[in-house]
C-alpha cells in the first residue's frame, strides 16, 4: 500500500534570519495519523502550511505518491492538492450558513444540487451538527464552529487531512470528546492525517505516531507508547508526560544494568537502555512518577530503594501526588499513586522503583 | 456606612453634570442650526408654516439643475470611487502590486488636503486658454485656436477632481477591514478547492461589504458637501447656490437649499450608521499568528500597479508638482521660459497684509478648533465608550451627524441662528467666533472618532483599579485616563488642526472684513486679486504645512493613518 504516501524530504523554511523549519524528513503512510508535538514556535504550523501548499519551502521537497508537490521553485496550488485543513482559528466563513460553509468545496467541484445536499447532510451528521445546517457560525459555540471546520474539511473527501491545533480553544471536556471523534472518523474513513498540537495528552491519545519537534528540528519520532517509554532525551521525556530527573555518575556495569551514584552518594541500579555509557560518565536518570511505589510487592525484582521525607501531598481525584525530598538532594521529586492517602506531609517514607523504570539519557 | 456611600454618589453627580453639559453643547452645536434653517425653510415671511418656499424655488430651472448636478456628481464620485477605492484597497492589502507606499501616501494627502488645491493645479494644467496641456495639445495637433481642446469647466471635471478624495475615503474604510480580516478565511477557501480569484470573490469581498457600503455612503455625503471645487469650476450645484443666495440676499432660497442638502446628507449618515451596525454581525474569533504572504499575481499584478500609479499621478504628483511649479512663475501664460521663473510670488505673499491676517486667523481657528474638539471628543468619547448611561447611542449619533452636513448649509443655519432673536444679542455674526463655532461643529465627528479609538485602547481595568484604590471619577480621569490617552489626543489634536486650517465652505459664508482665512484668501487671489501664480504660492504653503504636520503627527505619536500600529 504505497499510495497516498506523504513524504517530506530535507524540508527547510527560513524567514529572513529565522529558521522556522530545519531539515525535516518524514514519511507518512496512508491512513495513519501523525501528531506534531512541540513547544510554541518550534515550526509545527510552518511545516503544516508547507504541506498544504500555503507556504513555499526554502529547501527540500514534499511528495505525495512520489509526485513532487512542493519544492523551492515550484508549488502546486493549495486548491489542486486534494487536501483538507482545519485551521487553528477554525476560519469558518461568518457570512455563510453552516450548510454553505460545508458545501463550498462541493460547489466548486460542480456537483449536482441534490448530491451536495446529501453529502452535506451526511458530513454534518458525522460531526453531530445535522440540525444546525441553516445557522450562521456566529450563532454557534466555539466547539460547534470547530466541528463545522472539520465537516468542511471532510466533505471534500480529502486524501490528506491537516489539523492545526484544532481543539486548542475548547474546554477540557469537549476537547476530550472531540479528539476521540476525530480519531474515530479518521480511522473509519481511512484518511491520512497530520495533527498539530501543543498538548501531549492529545498526541498520546489520537496518534499512530508522534513527531516531537524543537527549534525546527525533529527530536524523536515513534509510536506513542514507545516515545513515552523510551525517550531519547530529558526534553522529550518532559514534554511527553511528567518526569523526575536526577544527575548521576556511571560507576560500573553489571550485566544488563549500570550501577549509578547520585550526588548524595546513594547508589542506584538502572537497566541499560538504548544509550551506551562508559564508566565515570555523567548521565541523567529519568523516572516517571507513576513508576515509583511505596511497596515492593514483587520480591523477584531488584528494587531500588529510597528513603524520603514527604514534603507535600496533593490530591487530584483519581491520583494522589506526593512530593518527596531525599537527604542531600536539591530538588524534590514527584510520585503518583492511586488513593487512598498513604502518607501525610512531613512523614518519612520508603519508596521503590525497578531498574527498568530508569531511563538514561545524556541531555 | 452612610458616610461611605455618600462619596460615590457625589462623584456620580459631578461626572453626570459634566456629561450633561457636554451633551448640551454638542446638541447646541449640531441640532440648533439645523432647526433654525429647517424652520426658516418651511415658514413664510410672517412665520406661518408653508411648503410654498420649496415649490417656488424648485420651480426654477437653475435650482432644479443644481440639485440634479449635485446628485449626479455625488453618485458619480461615490460609484467610481467605490470601484477604484475597493480595487486599490484590495491591491495594497492582498496582492504583490508595486507602488504601495506611493498609493498610501496619496490616500493620506487626498484625505487631508482640501480638494480645491488640486483644482487650482488642474485649472493651471487644463484651463481652456492658457492651460499647459491645452497649449501643448494645440501645438501637437496643430489646432489654430486659443481655446481648448479640453474644457475643464464641466460637470465631468467636477467628478474627476472630487474622485481622489472619494477614492481615499472608501480606501480608508475598506483597507482596514481587509487587513483585520482573519487571513485564514481566504486560505480555508483555497484548501476547499477554490482558486485565488474565487477566494477573493466568495470570501474577501462579501466580508468587507459593510465597509464598502459605508465608504460609499460616506463619500456620497462628502461629495454632496463639496464647495470649493464646483465654485472654482463654475458648476451649478446646491452648495454654490446656497452661497449665491447670500450674495443676492435671498435667505428663503438659502434656507430651502440648505435644508435639502442637509436632508440628503443626514439620510446618508443614517444609512452609514446602519451599515456600521450590521457589520458587527460578521465578527468571529480572530486568528493569532502571522499574516500570510500576499497573493503572487501574474499579469494582473501590472494592472493593479498601473492603477495605483495612475491614482498617485493624478491625485498627488501631477497636481502638486504643477502647483509648486506655477508658484515660481511670473505668469502661467508664459510657460517654461527662463525669464518666467521667480520667487516674487512668495515675497508678495510675505508682504501682503491680507495674507498675513488670513494666515493668523487660520492658525488661531485651527488651534482653537483642535483644542475644543479634543476636549469635547474626550468627554463624548468617554461617554460613548465607557459610561453605562442610556442615550449614549443618541450622543454618538449626534457627534457623527456633522460628518455629512455641508459647511455651506451649516453656515446658513448659523446665520439664521445668530441673526435672529435672541442670539443676535451676542453679536457673533461677522466675528471670528462664529467661524470657530462652525469649525468645531464640522470637525466634531473626526475628533470624537480619534478620541474614541484612543480610549478603546486603554484597558478598562486600569481605570477600575484607580477607582478601587479610592480615587474619584474626576481624579481617575486626570491621573489615569488622560495621561494614558495622551498620544492619542495629541494625534487627534494635530489632525483636527490640519483639517480645520484650510477649511473653505463655511468660512466663505461667514467671513467678514478682517476674518478672512487662508482658503478664502487663496480663492480671492485666484479670483483676480493676485492671479494664479500667487494663489499657487499660497496653496503651496498650505500644502507644505498640512503635509508636514501629518508627517509630524505620525512620527511623534507613532501612529499611522492607514496601517495598524
Ligand atoms: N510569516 C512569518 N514571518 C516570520 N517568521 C515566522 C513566520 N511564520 C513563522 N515564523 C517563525 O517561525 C517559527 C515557527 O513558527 P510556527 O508558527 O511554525 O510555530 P508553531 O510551532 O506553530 O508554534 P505555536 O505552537 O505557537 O503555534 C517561529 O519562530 C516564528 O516566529
Ligand atoms: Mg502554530
Amino acid at each position: 500500500m504505497s499510495e497516498h504516501k506523504l513524504e517530506i524530504k530535507n524540508l527547510v523554511k527560513r524567514y529572513g534570519s529565522v529558521t522556522a523549519v530545519d531539515h525535516i524528513n518524514l514519511t507518512i503512510h496512508r491512513g495513519k495519523l501523525f501528531s506534531f508535538l512541540g513547544p510554541s514556535g518550534c515550526g509545527k504550523t510552518t511545516t503544516l502550511r508547507m504541506i498544504a501548499g500555503l507556504e513555499t519551502p526554502t529547501e527540500g521537497e514534499i511528495l505525495v505518491n512520489g509526485e513532487v508537490l512542493s519544492d523551492s521553485r515550484h508549488v502546486v496550488l493549495p486548491e489542486k492538492r486534494n487536501m483538507g485543513m482545519v485551521f487553528q482559528s477554525y476560519a469558518v466563513w461568518p457570512h455563510m450558513t453552516v450548510f454553505d460553509n460545508v458545501a463550498y468545496g462541493l460547489k466548486i467541484k460542480k456537483m449536482s444540487k441534490a448530491d451536495i445536499a446529501a453529502k452535506v447532510r451526511d458530513t454534518l451528521g458525522l460531526v453531530g451538527l445535522a440540525e444546525y445546517a441553516s445557522r450562521y457560525p456566529t450563532q454557534l459555540s466555539g466547539g460547534q464552529q470547530q466541528r463545522v471546520a472539520l465537516a468542511r474539511a471532510l466533505a471534500n473527501e480529502p486524501a490528506i487531512l491537516l489539523l492545526d491545533e484544532p481543539l486548542c480553544n475548547l474546554d477540557a471536556k469537549l476537547r476530550e470528546n472531540m479528539r476521540f471523534e476525530i480519531r474515530t472518523l479518521q480511522q473509519r474513513l481511512g484518511i491520512t492525517a497530520v495533527y498539530v498540537t501543543h498538548s501531549q495528552d492529545e498526541a498520546l491519545a489520537v496518534s499512530d505516531e508522534i513527531v516531537i519537534m524543537r527549534d525546527g528540528r525533529i527530536l524523536q519520532q515513534g509510536a506513542p507508547e514507545d516515545i513515552y517509554a523510551h525517550p531519547d532525551s530529558s526534553f522529550v521525556a518532559g514534554f511527553i508526560g511528567l518526569i523526575n530527573r536526577m544527575d548521576a555518575e556511571v560507576v560500573a556495569q553489571e550485566g544488563d544494568c549500570y550501577r549509578l551514584r547520585l550526588p548524595n552518594g546513594q547508589m542506584l541500579t538502572a537497566a541499560k537502555g538504548k544509550g551506551q555509557f562508559k564508566q565515570g560518565e555523567r548521565c541523567n536518570v529519568l523516572i516517571r512518577p507513576e513508576n515509583i511505589v511505596f511497596d515492593a510487592w514483587n520480591r523477584d525484582l531488584h528494587y531500588n530503594r529510597l528513603e524520603a521525607r514527604i514534603e507535600q501531598v496533593s490530591f487530584t481525584g483519581s491520583i494522589v501526588n506526593y512530593f518527596i525530598r531525599l537527604e542531600g538532594m536539591q530538588e524534590s521529586y514527584r510520585i503518583q499513586a492511586t488513593p487512598p492517602l498513604r502518607y501525610a506531609t512531613g512523614e518519612q517514607a520508603v519508596c521503590y522503583f525497578t531498574p527498568e523504570a530508569c531511563i538514561l539519557t545524556r541531555d | 456606612m452612610a458616610e461611605r456611600r455618600a462619596s460615590p454618589r457625589r462623584n456620580f453627580q459631578a461626572s453626570f453634570i459634566l456629561f450633561a453639559l457636554v451633551c448640551l453643547i454638542i446638541g447646541l452645536l449640531v441640532l440648533v442650526p439645523i432647526g433654525y434653517m429647517t424652520f426658516e425653510s418651511v415658514t413664510d415671511e410672517m412665520g406661518n408654516p408653508t411648503l410654498e418656499n420649496f415649490i417656488k424655488y424648485f420651480g426654477r430651472g437653475s435650482i432644479r439643475e443644481s440639485l440634479l448636478n449635485t446628485l449626479l456628481v455625488s453618485i458619480g464620485i461615490g460609484g467610481l470611487g467605490t470601484l477604484l477605492g475597493v480595487t486599490l484597497a484590495f491591491g495594497v492589502s492582498r496582492t504583490n502590486m508595486r507602488f504601495k507606499t506611493l498609493v498610501k501616501s496619496t490616500i493620506i494627502i487626498a484625505i487631508m488636503t482640501p480638494p480645491f488645491l488640486i483644482t487650482l493645479a488642474y485649472i493651471i494644467l487644463a484651463g481652456p486658454n492658457v492651460g499647459f496641456v491645452n497649449r501643448a495639445l494645440r501645438f501637437l495637433l496643430r489646432l489654430d485656436t486659443t481655446y481648448g481642446p479640453i474644457n475643464i469647466y464641466s460637470v465631468w471635471s467636477l467628478v474627476i477632481l472630487g474622485l481622489p478624495q472619494g477614492i481615499a475615503t472608501i480606501f480608508m474604510m475598506v483597507f482596514p477591514a481587509m487587513e483585520n480580516m482573519d487571513p485564514y478565511l481566504e486560505e480555508a477557501a483555497r484548501m476547499s478547492g477554490g482558486n485565488a480569484r474565487r477566494a477573493s470573490l466568495d470570501i474577501t469581498i462579501p466580508l468587507v461589504k459593510p465597509a464598502i457600503l459605508s465608504g460609499l455612503i460616506l463619500s456620497f455625503g462628502q461629495s454632496l458637501a463639496l464647495y470649493g471645487v464646483p465654485r472654482m469650476l463654475n458648476i451649478n450645484v446646491l452648495t454654490t447656490k446656497i452661497r449665491e443666495s447670500i450674495t443676492i440676499m435671498d435667505f428663503k432660497m438659502g434656507a430651502v437649499l440648505s435644508t435639502t442638502v442637509t436632508a440628503l446628507s443626514l439620510l446618508a449618515v443614517f444609512l452609514y450608521r446602519r451599515t456600521i451596525r450590521s457589520s458587527k454581525k460578521y465578527s468571529t474569533i480572530s486568528a493569532k499568528g502571522f499574516r500570510p504572504s500576499v497573493m503572487k499575481l501574474g499579469r494582473a499584478r501590472h494592472l493593479f500597479s498601473a492603477l495605483g500609479l495612475v491614482y498617485a499621478l493624478f491625485g498627488f504628483l501631477i497636481p502638486y508638482c504643477t502647483l509648486v511649479m506655477a508658484s515660481f512663475m511670473r505668469s502661467v501664460g508664459n510657460g517654461f521660459e527662463a525669464s518666467n521663473w521667480t520667487v516674487d510670488n512668495y515675497v508678495t505673499l510675505l508682504d501682503s497684509s491680507v495674507a498675513a491676517t488670513a494666515f493668523k486667523n487660520s492658525l488661531f481657528l485651527g488651534a482653537m478648533t483642535a483644542t475644543c474638539v479634543v476636549l469635547l471628543g474626550l468627554i463624548a468619547g468617554y461617554i460613548i465608550v465607557r459610561a453605562k448611561v442610556r442615550g449614549r447611542g443618541v450622543l454618538e449619533y449626534l457627534c457623527n451627524m456633522p460628518s455629512g452636513i455641508s459647511g455651506t448649509a451649516l453656515a446658513m443655519g448659523l446665520i439664521f441662528m445668530y441673526l435672529s432673536q435672541p442670539l443676535n444679542q451676542m453679536r457673533l455674526y461677522g466675528t471670528i467666533w462664529l467661524l470657530l463655532i462652525a469649525y468645531v461643529t464640522r470637525m466634531l465627528p473626526s475628533g470624537v472618532r480619534y478620541c474614541q479609538s484612543a480610549l478603546i485602547q486603554i484597558n478598562t481595568e486600569l481605570e477600575e483599579a484607580s477607582r478601587v484604590s479610592g480615587a474619584s471619577w474626576g481624579r481617575t480621569m486626570l491621573k489615569v485616563t488622560i495621561p494614558l490617552a495622551r498620544t492619542g489626543m495629541l494625534y487627534a489634536w494635530i489632525l483636527t488642526f490640519v483639517m480645520a486650517f484650510p477649511e473653505l465652505s463655511s468660512s466663505v459664508m461667514l467671513r467678514n472684513a478682517g476674518t478672512d482665512v487662508v482658503a478664502t484668501a487663496i480663492l480671492d487671489l485666484w479670483d483676480g486679486a493676485g492671479g494664479l501664480p500667487q494663489a499657487a504660492a499660497f496653496g503651496t504653503v498650505v500644502f507644505m504645512l498640512v503635509t508636514g504636520l501629518v508627517i509630524l503627527a505620525q512620527k511623534v505619536t507613532g501612529r499611522s493613518m492607514i496601517d495598524r500600529a
